[in-house]
């Protein structure tokens, strides 16, 4: 499907274009977190849902409404292995090409650890990066106990390569997230429950942005701008009440640390989108948009917005396209400048060494490290 | 409050900044500005109170007689380097499930219960708080908010006693009264950063003439001031030694042909001085690196928050410079060297219309206590806590006249 037709299709027709959206959940985990979606009727009809796995037994146990088993030899699953995930992945493409090639947005969901969502990830993204597909992959990682972090990285530097944009969920830190919110959630199902919630959340969000920006627009094309290429990505949302709820929700959401990415700094594009109560003036964004992009360091800002009849402010934030704050080189030249200070300023504040012109204090110092290098070079 | 004239009064060591406005429905309307010298006071000490009383008397004459207006009341600013901030949490039910304004009284009161030893011979200048309901609304004012336990985090802002005291001596005896008495610190960041920015966390820097002070604000909270006595003065004395012109001609040479960075500065001479702008540079440069040095240096050994593991650099986004030598070119440069961080030199006008008319940075004090005023800060004083401000200032007046 050509997106750009179809977007001028809509503009001339004065209505929204709705881009298709897919959900693919891969593995076991990803399966567990499709069972739990499809349990709770999170997602309107034309949403389609997929499972995909090498273990068939695990599979006729899902409930999503189109399921493919991948792998000429179908069965057992994978056995741990991401090189057999990864091979059972390229038998299948056609399947997997035919299953995806109408969408505009897929998500995957995988846990990366295993054999079938580590190793299939990569290879189902890239035949969606071929069909110019805006891919997220929504993955989590295991915990450090369960001792699979090695094989976790590599599958998501695999998937890195391929995604637009990947959205990493962290067990241990979704854990910390969940007991700080409630104490009593000391029961290890509760801990995987948190990191699932977290990858239904957001997605539930992302697609909120599409469906819900009535009022101010965020088109699909821009989020495919902001998105596409993008590696690892920041999604929060925050809820805002008080005096500057706007702000309140903004700050919310980038606290919100439940992904591997923990911060806003430095990202490039960002989409918001706020769901307004009634008595909130839309005035009052461009104050909280200053402040983004004051702690980013200047991203490019694209938001939308709607009106909600809820008595507080929701905000869902995507950033994307990171640049690395603090370079090294910068670093060291600010190093090196605090160690010739430390070399040379009066460490107690003193009449006496306020009265002797700073620069004289200064050019001594530098005398005295030059005749003490000369005599150690004689 | 209704039509009333007030004057700021910023009385730092080498000169009172007086701006006089006028409450018109609520809000400040600036009718002018006076600075003149201030006797009697050294580094933000009182060592002459009948000088200082003269000339404050005077600083308020001519600012009003200069506007042709009549002050009702003056607020006023004080700086201290035994400045002691308190930092204190308390939790409580909420009963009755929404908030109440004695909800916030008692949490603020319990909190100062808790370190009620740590006030004694000090006067409380602010206390600040921010609010949290059920763990997960965080607010400065919770009032009417349904919940079932809040807790408040509250700083106490301290200085010694005497120093208020002085202050308000010597304004009512040069017969004014004084409506209230504000941080300088925090005047000064409110006049040059703006709401967003003391929320996620901001420094500022304020080089005066004989002193100089970094204040880190984060939530609105005040959470370290710290004070050196080392400022502009001592650049000017520096150019007049190395040099051997005068003090007064020394400043006006480094407002007018400094540089704080070496950098980039060519040999090319002076016009009408027999000097040239790289050596006046390097002599700028060494004492705004002993001053900036001192002040990152004042950062570390905040231990005001124990459970922190972050150094209170960590917590700030940028850094703001003003005062009299923010004045003098290329100081954010040599600033963002040292701190490595994001740093912006800025006069108290901002982006705020209402002030454009005054872009002084030596106003930044004084401005930023007229904001102050009319934003009412002191409202949890207000709440007729134990004794509101009004209360508390009446109480000394009486010890004192």
């Amino acid at each position: 499907m050509n997106i750009e037709n179809s977007l001028l299709a809509t503009i001339t027709a004065n209505k929204k274009y709705l881009p298709k959206i897919k959900i693919i959940g891969l593995g076991g985990a990803g399966g567990n977190i499709i069972n739990k979606i499809i349990a709770q009727n999170l997602f309107a009809n034309d949403i389609d849902i997929i499972s995909i796995n090498t273990d068939l037994q695990s599979l006729e146990n899902n409930d999503a409404p189109r399921k493919i088993a991948i792998g000429k030899n179908a069965y057992y699953g994978a056995g741990g292995s991401a090189k057999t995930g990864k091979q059972a992945a390229i038998e299948s493409q056609e399947a997997i090409k035919d299953a995806i090639k109408d969408a505009d947005l897929l998500f995957i969901i995988a846990g990366m650890g295993g054999g079938t969502g580590t190793g299939a990830s990569a290879v189902i993204a890239n035949l969606a990066k071929e069909l110019n597909i805006l891919t997220i992959s929504t993955v989590t990682i295991p915990f450090l106990s369960e001792g699979r972090s090695q094989k976790a990285e590599i599958g998501i530097q695999s998937i890195l390569e391929t995604s637009d944009s990947v959205i990493v969920i962290d067990n241990e830190k979704s854990v910390q997230q969940n007991t700080r919110n409630n104490q009593r959630s000391n029961s290890h199902n509760l801990f995987f429950e948190a990191a699932d919630n977290a990858i239904i959340e957001t997605i539930k969000d992302i697609c909120s942005i599409i469906y819900n920006s009535e009022e101010m627009n965020i088109d699909f094309a821009d989020m495919k701008s902001t998105i596409q290429d993008s590696g690892i990505g920041f999604i929060g949302t925050g809820k805002g009440h008080g005096k500057n709820p706007i702000l309140n929700a903004i700050k919310e959401a980038s606290k919100s640390n439940i992904l591997q990415k923990e911060s806003l700094e430095g990202a490039n594009s960002i989409i918001l989108n706020f769901s307004l109560p009634e008595d909130v003036l839309v005035e009052t964004i461009n104050p909280a948009l200053e402040y983004l992009n004051k702690f980013t360091h200047g991203a490019e800002i694209k938001f939308g917005l709607h009106h909600t009849t809820e008595n507080f402010v929701k905000v869902v934030i995507i950033a994307s396209d990171f640049i690395n704050v603090k370079n090294d080189q910068n670093l060291d030249s600010i190093e090196r400048y605090s160690e010739e200070l430390e070399a040379w300023v009066p460490k107690t504040i003193s009449q006496d060494t306020t009265d002797i012109p700073a620069i004289i204090l200064k050019k001594q110092a530098i005398q005295n490290a030059k005749n003490t290098f000369q005599k150690l070079n004689k | 409050m209704s039509d009333l004239t007030i004057a700021a009064l910023d009385i730092g060591s080498s000169s009172t900044k007086t701006v006089i406005a006028e409450f018109i429905n609520d809000k400040l309307k600036i009718l002018g500005t006076n600075i003149s010298q201030t006797k009697g006071m050294k580094h933000g000490v009182i060592v002459d109170i009948s000088k200082l009383v003269e000339s404050t008397s005077e600083a308020i004459r001519k600012a009003s007689t200069l506007t042709n207006a009549t002050v009702d009341s003056v607020y006023a600013s004080i700086t201290s380097k035994d400045l002691k901030i308190i930092n204190e949490s308390f939790s409580m039910p909420i009963q009755s499930g929404q908030v109440t304004k004695s909800h916030i009284k008692n949490l603020i009161n319990e909190s100062k219960k808790k370190k009620a030893s740590e006030f004694k011979g000090k006067h409380l200048v602010h206390t600040l708080a921010n609010f949290i309901v059920d763990e997960t609304i965080k607010t400065e004012n919770p009032v009417g908010m349904h919940g079932d336990k809040i807790s408040a985090n509250t700083y106490f802002i301290l200085s010694p006693s005497s120093i208020s005291r002085n202050i308000t001596k010597s304004i009512k005896m040069s017969g004014y009264d004084i409506q209230d008495i504000f941080l300088g610190p925090l005047a000064n960041a409110k006049a040059v950063t703006s709401y967003e920015e003391r929320d996620i966390g901001i420094a500022v820097i304020d080089i005066g003439a004989e002193n100089s002070s970094i204040s880190v604000i984060v939530e609105n909270n005040l959470v370290l001031n710290k004070i050196i006595p080392i400022a502009g003065t001592n650049i000017d004395k520096d150019i007049a030694k190395v040099f051997g012109f005068s003090v007064q001609d020394s400043e006006k040479i480094k407002i007018k042909y400094g540089y704080a960075v070496t950098e980039n500065i060519g040999s090319q001479k002076i016009e009408g001085h027999n000097i040239n702008e790289y050596d006046l540079a390097e002599v700028i440069e060494a004492r705004l690196e002993i001053i900036l040095y001192h002040l990152k240096e004042s950062l570390k050994k905040d231990s005001s928050k124990k459970q922190n593991p972050f150094s209170v650099l960590e917590l700030i986004s940028s850094i703001v410079i003003t005062g009299g030598s923010s004045q003098i070119k290329d100081i954010d440069l040599l600033a963002e060297k040292i701190f490595a961080k994001k740093v912006e030199t800025r006069t108290p006008a901002g982006e705020d219309k209402f002030f454009k008319t005054i872009s002084n940075p030596k106003f930044s004090t004084a401005i930023g206590i007229l904001k102050m005023a009319e934003e009412n800060s002191n409202v949890y004083d207000e709440m007729e806590l134990n004794e509101g401000i009004m209360g508390k200032m009446t109480k000394w007046y009486k010890e004192l006249f």
